[in-house]
């Protein structure tokens, strides 16, 4: 055994020295083999959310630093407003509601008094107002005058004791720098008053006041999703959100159990019933994850399904989310990816091929194909239409084709139904009729000019109805134009002015479905659009959730783009001023646009977003219309 | 419970666990190889491995420093390549490009979102005009508060325009809202006319990853070559110990007399030479301890041999000295003196033969005991009665201390009194005049009698030799009664006979003491003695409980 040990010994250590010798030899590979990672990150390079953290109180400010620090720390979602907390006394950290909702303002504000007075007072623009549920409503800007009051902490006043300052100068410590605690600033702000303004704030307890590059840059704007009374379509519901944390798929999804907002009230339903409750809801590596309990886990398959659909398509957006929608209900699980497909009258993209309608000079109604520019015979009733024809429609890919276009001098509206057949369904007295546009069920919508009358002509009917439209709409302005939404929940209402005349009125209403032998209505909280314009020539949805237009802005015509119940501005690119015509294609992500001029030289051309018009595409051409 | 838990213990443990590895340390070659092995070995894993992860450090955060300057440089150039752009600066338009720039240098770059982008204003001014507020930004979890101080005041002191950058290592924030080591850098940046600075945080705790797994390898990979080394070396000790073992087996073999046991020899190694010296080395010592065992029986054999063949004719001398003796108060005084000598002569003659005899017997290992229960102070009674003519003659008084209680232990009573008598002779004939004292004591153990005189005594080397055969402190002293040199080789031989032990202690010209010890019971071993031997014992105590002193009468 003695002799046979080292023997074993040799082996053992020749073993190792094979051993060292082959990992000593394993150093960064050089042959030329070609290798590939499984991994596939998103080229979408969104950017990122930039926190921004406001200057916190420092010793030596003056009350005007303090306001304008204030002010500039009131959108620290991210931070729970720790830094603007700072700045206030005791007294009005109690009385401050931060979520309370926002005063959104524009413009450069304004102090007109000295630095170091104790009462500062800031001029500037309100726009708008975001109430607590984050829903954006637009107020027709006004100058306002906010009065901050502040005191001065070092000397005792009774209106802020000394320990309470203390005090928060040492709760302050692990958020605030450490040079000046307990003597945080001198000033302090104590009260802010703006009674009397428009959309409701008047004071630290009604919440925030920030100007609208402050709500663009930490709030973010997702819709939530509803169902049309019909189920059969999504109906997108804008909300307000901090940016920047993890509680973005929870804010959202909870937004969502809560319901439609005053914008859609009526004109909605969810799928998910009340009481349903929100166990979680995150986001990992792309994917969302939503949880919830309650009623919903009962739910028979149908409305399950729609259920998803609203909860897929509303996390489908949340910046991060580029995978599948997870949701567990109950404790059953379901991919809610594409379920919403089953919900939408609207294509991801459009099919290539002549899907526009086009008026030629002869006022015949053809095909044209943007793709090539290429004109085609209509065929059916309408396209042999003897008579010369404006302003064609046709209804959405998903419904039956039903094609409407107005006859007699724009006064008589033709549909040609699915069948073939061809009615006049309406023939107004004098006015023109507005172009007719079509909705999700198949409805047709039109304005007469003259009366103001919004009138649909519902699928199979073959006569047009009036719309009842709120009458604090029409104080001084009458409809000019009316563009349903494909979801048929919403319609945009161009309201011309009836006293002035370049003052028009742009506003998104609910379309409230019949009921009780009354017809269509139009209701809801009624959600003005805002930009500058002085008259609107056109426009059309182009998603679900925006809209472009062409409107009149100075002396040039100039098309925007906008989603209705966002800060957002309208912005776009300035067109020839005869241009007076947009469509564009119903689907859920864009496509060429296409403009026209209707009067003098009329002609076809494609829009881009940022580089404006393209050549003419076609001359001669006129009213070209998507679907839609 | 708590009764038995600690007897528990002392069976687990060893009663001193120090003890026990100082003791096996000492004793185990193998250990002592083995355990130097592993820690040098150790030491020197250890060095090694803190030099090649300090060298795997410097790599890898060197690497990550290169890319993160460079990163942030680029960064910084297209920062400023941005703000130049502008010209007309409103503070809201300097927020606005600092955030902008903050976004674009996020999104942008190598790994975006793992490090993260700060653009922090200046500190405020008092000149600054008022109401001018300048936000910091950060694209991630890191808020102003993350960058060191130190850091920030190198960046914000340097001058206009030099781009430089500085760096440095940092606790930082991380998305899950742990703390990671992360690598800062800074630059400084003027957006409109304000200075702002730029810093970049990359975070380390992918290299923290890395080195912890280089620490963990190495840790790893050092234990198991210690592990390995400790192993070899214990390998290597087995096959030089085992054979050192073995021989040391055998040398105690030989020691405990086996004479014939030898080494293995195998190959030719060291070992093998070391087996063949010792074997050498047993041989020559065994035929030596057989010639002289050889010789020793001789000896004995010649001396009892003698003594048999020398009986025979002494007894006739003395038969025919004894006749001539019954005549002689007829015979002239010089024949009668002459008589009178002979018969002295042949006394100490047959005394001479008789302790020669009882040698031989000894040696021929023939001496029997034949032991019975036997009261010590008896047998010192009896003695002192038989020795007081002696006494007197040579003007000595005898003295006997014992206890009150038998002294008793299983003992051949005639031989003990032999011993006594023997010490108590020596005793006069050396005390020169002077008391002779004779102690018996008693313990459970062992029965002792101590003979103790004043008289000439003996050197510290006289008391060794004194058991000697043949052997008389001073041949040319005077001697009145025999004195062989063999009564207390004699005495020696019976006490050992006895289980027991006769030992001598003696001061020059103060006298001597002789002490002998025996056990209670035959067989049994002996611990101590009852009675002290030497200078400090108690003079005229007994040893053994109740003590009482005894005169014994003189006549
Ligand atoms: N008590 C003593 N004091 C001094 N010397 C002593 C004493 N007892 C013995 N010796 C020394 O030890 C020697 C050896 O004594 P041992 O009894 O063996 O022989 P011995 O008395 O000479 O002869 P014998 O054989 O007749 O006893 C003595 O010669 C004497 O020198
Ligand atoms: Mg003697």
């Amino acid at each position: 055994m003695a002799d046979r040990a080292p023997r074993a010994l040799a082996r053992a250590v020749a073993l190792l020295a094979v051993l060292v010798l082959a990992t000593a030899c394993s150093g960064i590979p050089t042959d030329t083999r070609v290798r590939s990672s499984g991994e596939e990150r998103g080229a979408g390079q969104e950017q990122p959310f930039v926190h921004q953290q406001a200057p916190g109180p420092e010793p030596g400010l003056t009350p005007l630093d303090v306001v304008a620090r204030f002010l500039a720390a009131s959108s620290g979602f991210d931070e729970d407003f720790a830094t603007a907390r700072r700045f206030l006394t005791q007294n009005a950290r109690q009385r401050w509601q931060p979520t309370a909702g926002i005063l959104v303002y524009e413009g450069r504000a304004t102090f007109p008094a000295q630095p170091t007075s104790s009462t500062q007072t800031m001029t500037t623009s309100v726009v708008g107002r975001i109430d607590a549920d984050g829903r954006y409503r637009p107020i027709p800007r006004t100058e306002i005058q906010v009065t901050f009051q502040l005191v001065d902490a070092a000397a005792p006043t009774p209106g802020s004791s000394d320990d309470g300052a203390a005090d928060d100068g040492a709760a302050d410590d692990g958020a605030g720098d450490d040079s000046a605690d307990g003597q945080d600033a001198q000033w302090q702000l104590d009260a802010v008053d703006a009674s009397g303004t428009a959309g409701g704030y008047t004071s630290l307890g009604q919440g925030l006041l920030l100007s609208r590059a402050a709500v663009e840059r930490a709030m973010l704007a997702l819709p939530v999703w509803f169902a049309d009374p019909s189920g059969r379509a999504l109906v997108p519901d804008q909300v307000y959100l901090p940016k920047g944390d993890d509680e973005v798929p929870a804010a959202l999804t909870r937004r969502l159990l809560a319901g439609p907002g005053p914008g859609l009230q009526g004109a909605v339903e969810t799928a998910i019933p009340s009481g349903t409750r929100l166990v979680d809801a995150r986001v990992v590596s792309g994917e969302a994850f939503v949880e919830l309990a309650g009623p919903v886990t009962r739910l028979p398959a149908e409305r399950r399904q729609l259920a998803l659909a609203q909860l897929g398509r509303s996390l489908a957006a949340v910046p991060g989310v580029d995978g599948p929608v997870q949701v567990t209900l109950g404790t059953e699980t379901f991919d809610a990816t594409g379920a919403d497909n089953a919900f939408d009258p609207l294509q991801e993209t459009l099919v290539p091929g002549p899907n526009v309608l086009v008026i030629d000079r002869n006022g015949k109604l053809q095909t044209f194909n943007p793709g090539d520019a290429q004109l085609g015979v209509m065929p059916g009733a309408l396209g042999a239409f003897a008579r010369p024809l404006r302003h064609p429609a046709r209804s959405l890919p998903a419904t039956p084709q039903r094609i409407a276009a107005l006859s007699d001098g724009e006064r008589g509206l033709q549909v040609q139904e699915p069948d073939g057949t061809l009615h006049r369904v309406h023939l107004a007295r004098t006015g023109p009729l507005a172009p007719p546009a079509f909705d999700a069920h198949g409805n047709v919508w039109t304005v007469d000019r003259a009366t103001g009358d919004v009138l649909v002509t519902a699928s199979g009917e073959d006569a047009a109805a009036p719309v009842q439209v709120p009458t604090a709409l029409l104080e001084g302005y009458r409809p000019w134009q009316v563009e349903p939404a494909h979801d048929g929940a919403r319609v945009v209402l161009v309201l011309r002015s009836t006293r002035q005349p370049a003052d028009d009125r742009v506003v998104v209403a609910a379309v409230l479905p019949p009921a009780g032998g009354t017809g269509y209505r139009l209701g809801g909280a009624v959600l003005p659009l805002q930009g500058s314009w002085q008259q609107v020539h056109d426009l059309d949805w182009r998603s679900p959730t925006s809209l472009a237009m062409l409107v009149v802005d100075g002396d040039n015509s100039r098309a925007l783009f906008l989603t209705p119940g966002t800060v957002g501005v309208a912005t776009g690119p300035t067109v020839t001023s005869g241009v007076d015509e947009i469509t564009a294609p119903p689907t859920r992500t864009g496509g060429t646009l296409l403009v026209a001029s209707s009067s003098g030289r009329p002609a076809v051309f494609a829009l881009d977003e940022s580089d404006g018009l393209s050549n003419a595409l076609q001359r001669g051409l006129r009213d070209p219309a998507y679907a839609g | 419970m708590r009764l038995r838990l600690p007897r528990f213990l002392n069976r687990v443990l060893p009663a001193r666990p120090w003890r026990r590895v100082v003791a096996a340390w000492r004793r185990g070659l193998r250990m002592r190889v083995v355990t130097t092995t592993v820690v040098l070995s150790l030491l020197v894993v250890a060095l090694l491995g803190t030099f090649l992860f300090a060298q795997v450090r410097d790599g890898v955060l060197g690497a990550k420093v290169d890319s993160a300057l460079a990163e942030t440089r680029s960064g910084y150039q297209f920062a400023q390549a941005t703000v130049e752009q502008t010209q007309e600066w409103t503070p809201g338009l300097v927020n606005s490009r600092a955030s902008t720039i903050v976004g674009r240098l996020a999104s942008g770059g190598g790994e975006a979102g793992r490090r993260e982008v700060l653009l922090l204003p200046g500190p405020h001014e008092d000149s600054d005009p008022p109401g001018d507020v300048y936000s910091s930004y950060a694209s991630g979890v890191n808020t102003p508060q993350s960058i060191p101080p130190t850091l920030r005041r190198e960046v914000q002191g340097q001058q206009e325009g030099q781009g430089r950058t500085y760096w440095a290592y940092a606790m930082a924030d991380d998305r899950d809202g742990t703390r990671v080591p992360a690598l800062i850098v800074g630059a400084a940046l003027e957006v409109g006319a304000k200075p702002y600075e730029l810093y970049y945080v990359f975070p380390l705790d992918q290299e923290a990853q890395t080195l912890g797994l280089v620490r963990r390898t190495l840790a790893v990979a050092g234990l198991a070559l210690v592990v390995l080394v400790g192993l070899i070396a214990y390998v290597v000790a087995r096959t030089v110990v085992t054979p050192v073992r073995m021989a040391a087996r055998i040398a105690e073999r030989l020691a405990a007399g086996r004479l014939e046991e030898r080494m293995h020899i195998r190959g030719e190694d060291d070992l093998a030479r070391l087996a063949a010296s010792f074997n050498r080395m047993a041989r020559s010592l065994q035929s030596q301890i057989r010639r002289l065992e050889d010789l020793s029986r001789l000896q004995r054999r010649f001396v009892s041999d003698v003594s048999h063949e020398l009986r025979t004719p002494l007894t006739t001398v003395r038969m025919a000295a004894d006749v001539l003796h019954s005549y002689v108060s007829s015979f002239p005084p010089d024949v009668a003196r002459s008589s009178e000598l002979l018969q002295a002569q042949l006394d100490r003659f047959e005394d001479l033969l008789a302790d020669l005899l009882e040698i031989s017997r000894f040696d021929a290992g023939a001496a029997v005991l034949d032991p019975e229960p036997c009261d010590l102070r008896a047998i010192a009674r009896r003695v002192l009665d038989a020795t007081e003519p002696l006494a007197e003659r040579r003007g000595s008084t005898l003295e006997l201390v014992a206890p009150e209680q038998a002294c008793t232990a299983d003992v051949d009573g005639r031989r003990i009194e032999r011993i006594v008598r023997n010490l108590v002779v020596n005793a006069i004939e050396h005390g020169e005049g002077k008391p002779v004292v004779v102690t018996v004591a008693a313990d459970d153990e062992a029965v002792a009698l101590s003979v103790q005189d004043s008289g000439v005594g003996l050197s510290p080397e006289e008391a060794g030799r004194v058991f000697d055969r043949f052997w008389r402190a001073d041949p040319s002293r005077a001697r009145q009664t025999g004195g062989t040199g063999l009564g207390l080789s004699i005495a020696l031989e019976d006490a050992h006979l006895h289980g027991g032990e006769l030992e001598a202690y003696g001061e020059p010209g103060r006298g001597a003491q002789f002490r002998l010890t025996l056990p209670r019971r035959a067989g049994q071993e002996l611990g101590g003695s009852p009675i002290p031997l030497g200078p400090d014992r108690p003079r005229f105590l007994a040893v053994g409980a109740p003590y009482q002193r005894t005169e014994v009468a003189r006549g």
